[in-house]
């Protein structure tokens, strides 16, 4: 300080204002470190944390979906729409409901969809199978397709010829092996992505037509990989937000997640 | 005279330019820059990543194991939800990871493939799975089909029989180019009034090119004996139809159809189904193909001079 009384005025007052620039550089660069250590510590426990116990924890789930929605909005919304509910003509699916056509809707589940993609052609992908052309195939004859549809309706409780129907059941358990993704009861795979077929959220609709066409020619939906292309903590964001406005799968016999079983007996 | 001290001298020369404290000061700079690149670049400590990434699980010699990957396995494993599991359960899952991860980069560095035919074919299977799963999730409409269908008809209609004689003037040095066309119609005229294709040739000389059997062919396999250009003719004529002379490769050809049974022609609702299988491996085979143009394309490829 000595030394400084001792400079020329004009030395003192540039030096006055270099400190002045100084102090407000570090201002800056403090807040602007603070801030991202910040974001840098949620991201990190955004990805470090088990995926399906992030929304129980209130302010990392608040940061998630935040982040996971503005994602979202960007890399998924083109296909699945901004309100998440998808389209009947595309074969895209609704997010909101309960209703998924791989695993269970947990935050793990949906994270490895938006991970590895359905058919995606990455090795992880979904891509156990798909539904067969059978009429393409002639494995089943247009009037016998017609049949399954009928049991298709009284399935979920709607009118159909019940002579049509009965012959459908027939075709469904034995001709058509239809059970064999779909499951006896017709409450679908999860592991295969083979939905159920007791409601009708149908993927691409529940007309006579539609459903006449996926059995006719086949269904081979696809959804990117993400992995390479966002970061993890986005993928994980993006999968916490879409679980925050869905709702996991109900537990049914053929269809549980590891642990309901456990779950139901504890409670 | 000048009436600064020596401490406000400091800082004057403090604020003088000195080119050798400025030239020292840079190439001591430059000197530590580049030490520490050397460093982070020449050894194995340099390019280690400190710490595991907070995404993944674990990280061996840098490849790295994903949480998500872990916690999907556990889950698997075990049958219970992540939350449940015990710490041991945990660290099983993880060592088998670790063990797996170990034994595949092990595959990788005594380069596995170069020498064992399984890897080298689950290798190749893997990527072409890879490159065709568009096409295998493909669904063609059927006006692609139907265009598809269209443009490969000769595909989908039945084989045709044809009892087909090809002759040729004998070429010798006594016979002009123009006499041996007119013997050639004239044989061919002679066998379009009745004249049975045996007397026709043996009156004007005419011999049997070799190419064809005696007896009925099917279209397929006289378009492989033939050259396009006679099989073009043969194949637009009727039974009793003999062909004008044609010169083809320096001999001129004459034509006599004795027997004739059109292919069968299939419609689109019939071959539909073959259509589909033949569509969807002509679409895996174009992008098979253009996938390996395209990698041969950023390869080195040297060839030995007798292959070049």
């Amino acid at each position: 300080m000595d030394e400084m009384q001792h400079a020329p005025k004009s030395l003192r007052a540039r030096l006055r204002l270099w400190h002045a620039a100084v102090a407000v550089a570090v201002l800056i660069l403090g807040y602007s470190a603070y801030a991202w250590a910040g974001g840098y510590l949620l991201n990190r426990r955004l990805v470090v944390e088990n995926p399906d116990g992030i929304p129980k924890d209130t302010a990392l789930a608040s940061y998630a979906i935040g982040k996971g929605r503005a994602a979202f909005e960007t890399n998924c919304g083109s296909c699945h729409g901004a309100d998440m509910k998808g389209s009947t003509r595309a074969g895209v699916p609704n997010l909101t409901d309960n209703i998924w056509l791989y695993d269970f809707g947990r935050v793990s589940d949906i994270e490895r969809t938006v991970l590895y993609g359905i058919r995606a052609g990455v090795g992880k992908s979904h891509n156990v199978t798909d539904m067969p052309a059978i009429g393409r195939q002639n494995a089943l004859s247009p009037a016998e397709i017609k049949d399954v549809i009928a049991y298709m309706h009284t399935l979920r409780k709607q009118e159909a010829d019940p002579t049509a129907a009965q012959r459908g059941s027939s075709i469904f358990q034995d001709k058509g092996v239809c059970y064999d993704c779909h499951s006896r009861d017709a409450s679908g795979i999860p592991d295969y992505g083979a939905p159920s077929l007791l409601d009708d959220d149908t993927l691409f609709g529940n007309s006579d037509e539609a459903l006449y066409k996926s059995i006719y020619d086949g269904r081979h939906g696809k959804c990117p990989a993400w992995i390479g292309k966002l970061s993890f903590a986005t993928i994980r964001a993006i999968a916490v937000y879409v679980h925050s406005l869905s709702q996991e799968a109900p537990a049914s016999p053929s269809n549980q997640p590891p642990g309901a079983e456990t779950e139901q007996t504890a409670g | 005279m000048d009436q600064r001290t020596p401490k406000a001298d400091f800082w004057t020369r403090m604020a003088e330019v000195h080119p050798r404290r400025s030239l020292t000061l840079f190439a001591c700079g430059t000197a530590l820059g580049l030490g520490i690149a050397a460093y982070g670049l020449f050894t194995a400590a340099g390019t280690r990543i400190a710490g595991v990434p907070p995404e993944d699980i674990a990280l061996i010699n840098g490849r790295h194991i994903l949480r998500s990957d872990f916690i999907a396995q556990t889950q698997v494993e075990t049958a219970m939800p992540y939350e449940q599991t015990t710490k041991e359960q945990r660290l099983k899952v993880l060592q088998e990871m670790i063990d797996e991860e170990i034994m595949v980069q092990r595959g990788l560095e005594v380069d596995l493939a170069a020498s064992d035919p399984d890897v080298r074919a689950a290798e190749v299977a893997g990527v072409q799975l890879e490159v065709d799963a568009d096409v295998l999730a493909q669904q063609p409409s059927d006006q692609q089909l139907e265009a598809y269908f269209n443009m490969h008809r000769d595909k989908y209609s039945g084989e045709g029989i044809m009892t087909l004689r090809d002759l040729i003037v004998q070429p010798d040095e006594t016979t002009t180019p123009e006499q041996a066309r007119a013997k050639a119609k004239t044989a061919a005229d002679a066998f379009r009034k009745g004249t049975s294709s045996d007397d026709a040739a043996a009156t004007n000389g005419l011999k049997d090119s070799g190419k064809l059997d005696r007896g009925d062919m099917f279209d397929f396999a006289v378009r492989i004996k033939l050259s396009p250009q006679l099989y073009a003719i043969a194949s637009k004529l009727a039974a009793g139809q003999a062909s004008d002379p044609v010169e083809d490769g320096g001999i001129t050809h004459v034509l006599f159809m004795e027997k004739r049974q059109q292919a069968a022609e299939r419609t689109f609702a019939d071959a539909r189904d073959a259509v589909f299988q033949d569509y969807k491996k002509d679409e895996q085979a174009r992008v098979e193909s253009a996938n390996l143009q395209y990698l041969k394309s950023k390869a080195d490829i040297q060839l030995t001079p007798e292959f070049r």
